[in-house]
C-alpha cells in the first residue's frame, strides 16, 4: 500500500484545521505523528480514513484519489479519539459485531486478538463497565483484529499501564512484520522513536519536521 | 464514487443485506424500552376508548358495537376540518392522534446520532460505502415504523377479541354518536387500505423525513419539524399537507374534502424516494468529524 498526501487542506467553518499536508507512506514502516493538543493529528487521521474531505489538495491510496475514486481505503483498521463501542456488549460482542460486516475473521480469531491485547474473552462484562486502561485495549483490538494492510492508531498508550505497553509494542511490531502500514500518533517522545520509522511533527495544522529514526526491534525478516 | 460502483452487484446486495441487519438489530436495541412505553400508550388510550363507549351505552341504554377497526378509526381519526373552519371554535389537535405521532417521532429520534460516533464510524469504514450506511440506516426507520403500527394493531386486537370478538367492518352508530361522523362512505374494501396500508406508508415517510432532518440539524429540531407539520396540517386541511391523510375524519369518503386516500398513498411513497436520494446525497459529503466538532459541515468545493 502507498499512501501520497499532496498539499492537503481542511477547513471546518472558519478554521484552517489543515495546512498543506504533504507525506508519503508505504506499508511495511511504521509513521508516528506528534503534536500537541489541537495540533490536527485526529483530523489527519480521519482524512486517510475517508471519514472527512478534503477541501483543497488529495490523499492518494495505490493511485487512487480518496473520496473521489475511493470512499474508504480498501483495507483499513482504526483507533480514533476514545474507543467507542456498545456499551451493553461485552468486547468478545462488540467484536463480533464488527466482524459480521465484513465477515473476515471468526470467533477464534477475535479471542487470539483479545488475549494479545491483554484482554480475557471469557470476560462477560459489558463494556459500559470497563476500566478506561480496558476499553483503550479493546479499541486496539478493533483496530487490528481484521488484519488490515493500514492501521491508524490514535494515542492508543492512553491510559495504558507499563506491562499493557511492552505488549503494544510486541502488536506493533508483528503489524510492521506481516508489512502492513501504521501510522500512529502519541504524546510520549521516547515511545515514538521506539516505535516508528519516521515521526512527522505537527504544529496548528502543519507538518513542521520530519525525522527518520531506527525503531528499538529489529524488524527486518 | 467509482469505487462503490465498481462493487460487483453480489458484493453489493450483501453489504446491503449486512448492513440492514446490523441497524435493524441495533435500531431496535436502542429504541425498545421506547415500544415497551407504547404498549403502554395504546392500552390506555383502547381503555379510553373502551369507557367511552361504555359510557354512552350506560348514558343512552344501548348496545353499542365496537371492533378492531373502530378502535383504529377511534385513534387516527384526528379532527375534521369544519371545526377550523368555524372561527368562533378553538383549535386544539387531538391528544391521541398527536400523541401517536409524535411519539412515533420520539422513537425513531436520536438513533443516527448515535450512528455517525465511534462504534457507527467503525461500521462504516468496514462497509465502505456512506450509500450503503445511509442505506441501513433507513432499512430500520422503515421496518421501525412498520413494528410500531404493528404494536398499535396488535394492542388493539387484543382489545377487539375481549369486547366481541373480530368483526368486519366500522360500526356507523359508533362512530356517529363518538364522533359525530358518517363512516357509512367507507366501503369495507377501503378499510385495510385507510388504516393499515396508507398511515404506514405516510408515517415511514415522514419518519424517513425526520431521519433526514435530525442528520442535517439534530433530533431536537427533527421533532420540532414534526410537530410543526402536524400542527399546521391539522389547521389547514389541504391535500398538500401530510398529516391531513392521517386524520381519517378528514378523507374524502367521510368528510367529502379532497383529501384521498391515494394521494396520501403517492405522497407517502414519494416522501420515501426524495428522502432515501437526498440522505445518500447529504452524506456522500458529509464530513464525519466525531466528538470534538459541533457542527459537521458538507465538503466544499476544491
Amino acid at each position: 500500500m502507498l499512501i501520497e498526501i499532496n498539499n492537503l487542506s481542511k477547513e471546518i467553518g472558519n478554521e484552517l484545521i489543515l495546512k498543506d499536508i504533504n507525506m508519503r507512506m508505504e506499508s511495511g514502516h511504521v509513521y508516528g505523528i506528534k503534536g500537541k493538543n489541537g495540533s490536527g493529528k485526529t483530523m489527519l487521521m480521519r482524512a486517510i480514513c475517508g471519514l472527512i474531505f478534503p477541501t483543497h489538495g488529495s490523499i492518494m491510496i495505490d493511485g487512487k484519489e480518496l473520496g473521489k475514486d475511493l470512499s474508504f481505503p480498501e483495507s483499513v483498521g482504526a483507533l480514533l479519539e476514545n474507543p467507542g463501542f456498545i456499551n451493553e456488549y461485552s468486547g468478545v460482542k462488540n467484536l463480533k459485531t464488527l466482524a459480521a460486516i465484513q465477515n473476515k475473521v471468526g470467533y477464534e480469531e477475535i479471542c487470539e486478538v483479545l488475549v494479545k491485547v491483554g484482554l480475557d474473552p471469557s470476560d462477560n462484562k459489558k463494556f459500559k463497565k470497563y476500566s478506561l486502561g480496558m476499553k483503550q485495549k479493546l479499541g486496539i483490538a478493533g483496530a487490528i483484529f481484521e488484519n488490515p494492510e493500514l492501521v491508524i492508531l490514535d494515542e492508543p498508550t492512553n491510559a495504558l499501564d507499563e506491562k499493557s505497553i511492552v505488549s503494544f509494542k510486541e502488536i506493533i511490531k508483528e503489524l510492521k512484520a506481516r508489512h502492513a502500514l501504521v501510522i500512529i500518533s502519541c504524546h510520549d517522545t521516547e515511545d515514538l522513536q521506539e516505535l516508528s520509522d519516521t515521526i512527522f511533527t505537527m504544529e496548528n495544522g502543519s507538518i513542521t519536521a520530519m525525522e527518520k529514526c531506527n525503531p528499538g526491534y529489529d524488524y527486518e525478516k | 464514487m467509482r469505487n462503490e460502483k465498481n462493487l460487483s452487484m453480489k458484493n453489493r446486495v450483501i453489504s446491503y443485506l449486512r448492513q440492514a441487519i446490523y441497524d435493524c438489530k441495533r435500531g431496535f436495541w436502542f429504541c425498545w424500552k421506547r415500544f415497551l412505553i407504547l404498549f403502554i400508550i395504546i392500552i390506555f388510550f383502547d381503555f379510553y376508548i373502551t369507557k367511552r363507549v361504555i359510557d354512552y351505552e350506560h348514558i343512552n341504554r344501548i348496545k353499542l358495537s365496537i371492533g378492531f377497526w373502530d378502535y383504529l378509526f377511534q385513534i387516527f381519526q384526528g379532527m375534521p376540518a369544519n371545526i377550523v373552519q368555524n372561527k368562533m371554535s378553538f383549535f386544539e389537535l387531538p391528544a391521541m392522534w398527536l400523541l401517536f405521532h409524535l411519539f412515533l417521532t420520539f422513537c425513531m429520534s436520536g438513533y443516527i446520532q448515535q450512528e455517525e460516533q465511534n462504534f457507527g464510524q467503525q461500521v462504516l469504514l468496514r462497509t465502505k460505502s456512506r450509500g450503503i450506511w445511509w442505506s441501513g440506516k433507513c432499512c430500520w426507520c422503515i421496518l421501525g415504523t412498520a413494528v410500531y403500527y404493528c404494536i398499535t394493531y396488535f394492542v388493539t386486537a387484543l382489545f377487539a377479541l375481549f369486547r366481541q370478538g373480530f368483526q368486519p367492518g366500522l360500526s356507523a352508530q359508533l362512530h356517529e354518536l363518538l364522533s359525530h361522523i358518517d363512516v357509512s362512505g367507507i366501503g369495507n374494501k377501503n378499510i385495510f387500505v385507510i388504516l393499515v396500508l396508507m398511515p404506514v406508508i405516510l408515517s415511514t415517510g415522514l419518519m424517513l423525513f425526520q431521519l433526514l432532518i435530525s442528520s442535517i440539524f439534530n433530533p431536537l429540531v427533527s421533532m420540532v419539524v414534526q410537530t410543526v407539520i402536524l400542527s399546521v396540517s391539522g389547521y389547514f386541511c389541504t391535500p398538500f399537507l401530510p398529516g391531513n391523510y392521517l386524520m381519517l375524519m378528514r378523507l374524502s369518503p367521510v368528510s367529502g374534502e379532497n383529501i384521498k386516500w391515494e394521494y396520501g398513498i403517492s405522497y407517502g411513497i414519494l416522501l420515501i424516494a426524495a428522502c432515501l436520494l437526498t440522505g445518500k446525497i447529504y452524506y456522500s459529503r458529509k464530513d464525519l468529524c466525531g466528538l470534538n466538532y459541533k457542527q459537521n459541515l458538507p465538503r466544499r468545493g476544491k
